[in-house]
């Protein structure tokens, strides 16, 4: 097997989801002409393919023997989960609004902090001034 | 009550009615067995977790916030379930038992395909099963698996060359 094949085994598996073009098509039908090997591949591929769908089309026959049993478990169900406290709280803490929300108030809060500080030391400063201008007259 | 859309199923579904759920397991089974089956890779199994990510479903209905997608939300329920289900079972170390090829669910004629389907890893199996069980087309399953088409196209061509190597591997061995 030469690279050649590789390439056109690639193609061989590419056949069934339609994904080949018709000019691949025809370099892959020539090559297929040409290489036992690669056409020997090429019919397992195909072979196997029939047997997945063969399968697959099995298990869908039987689907509706397994739907009817869920449906019948279903009927056997006490009711549906009521939304307790817990689970409130929980997705009220995971949703994206009160997510939102907090991070706004971290910001509120910093700039409201900071805001504080610079009014409180701008005030000191001015007592400070006051009494140095006091001790100042006094000792004048 | 046939033609109702899903929503209007999913709303009657949280107000209690077994009946509207019903329709919607008769809707969406197939593609929730199809994903279980491509996790699992086990007939039975996929069955029990299909099952129960069904019933789990009406439980839980209320948890969906978006009534339009509950195909999307039953879909990412079972899949969750599954994995959930292999790792309580890689736990319990059964896996190597069910490799060995005694759980096989269909005619003998398919026994080594099953066997096959089986060994091949999760991430190839899923597509390869969605693609034939569930008659999807490459877009949708990408869409479904969150992945490019083309992917797709990928996994799926892995998965049949893996499967032919193993199929050939046991008739050789045979």
């Amino acid at each position: 097997m030469n690279k050649n094949c590789e390439k056109f085994r690639d193609m061989a598996a590419d056949v069934m989801a339609g994904e080949l073009s018709q000019s691949e098509r025809r370099d892959l039908a020539d090559h297929l002409l040409e290489c036992s090997d690669c056409k020997a591949y090429a019919c397992g591929l195909e072979e196997q393919d029939q047997q997945l769908t063969g399968y697959f089309a099995y298990l869908r026959s039987n689907l509706g023997v397994q739907e009817e049993s869920v449906v019948n478990a279903l009927r056997g169900c006490d009711s549906i989960e009521r939304p307790n406290l817990v689970s409130c709280f929980g997705r009220f803490v995971r949703s994206s609004l009160t997510r939102y929300a907090a991070t706004a108030a971290l910001i509120v809060s910093v700039t409201l902090c900071t805001v504080v500080t610079l009014v409180w030391i701008s005030h000191i400063r001015e007592c400070m001034q006051l009494s140095f201008a006091v001790l100042e007259l006094a000792a004048g | 009550m046939n033609d109702f859309s899903d929503d209007i199923l999913v709303a009657a579904s949280r107000r209690g009615d077994k009946e509207a759920y019903a329709l919607l397991v008769r809707r969406h089974y197939r593609c929730v067995f199809s994903v279980c089956l491509g996790v699992v890779g086990n007939f039975h199994d996929a069955e029990d977790v299909a099952q129960d990510a069904m019933l789990k479903g009406f439980l839980t209905i209320r948890k969906l916030r978006n009534s339009e997608r509950f195909d999307q939300w039953i879909y990412r329920l079972a899949k969750n379930m599954a994995i959930d289900f292999l790792r309580r079972k890689g736990r319990l170390k059964l896996l190597a038992a069910e490799k060995a090829g005694h759980d096989a669910h269909g005619p003998v004629v398919y026994a080594a395909l099953e066997d096959a389907i089986r060994r091949l890893p999760m991430e190839i199996r899923l597509p390869l099963v969605l693609f034939y069980l569930d008659d999807k087309s490459t877009a949708s399953i990408g869409e479904r698996l969150n992945i490019s088409q083309s992917s797709v196209c990928k996994r799926i061509k892995r998965a049949r060359k893996q499967l032919h190597d193993l199929l050939t591997e046991r008739v050789e061995n045979e």
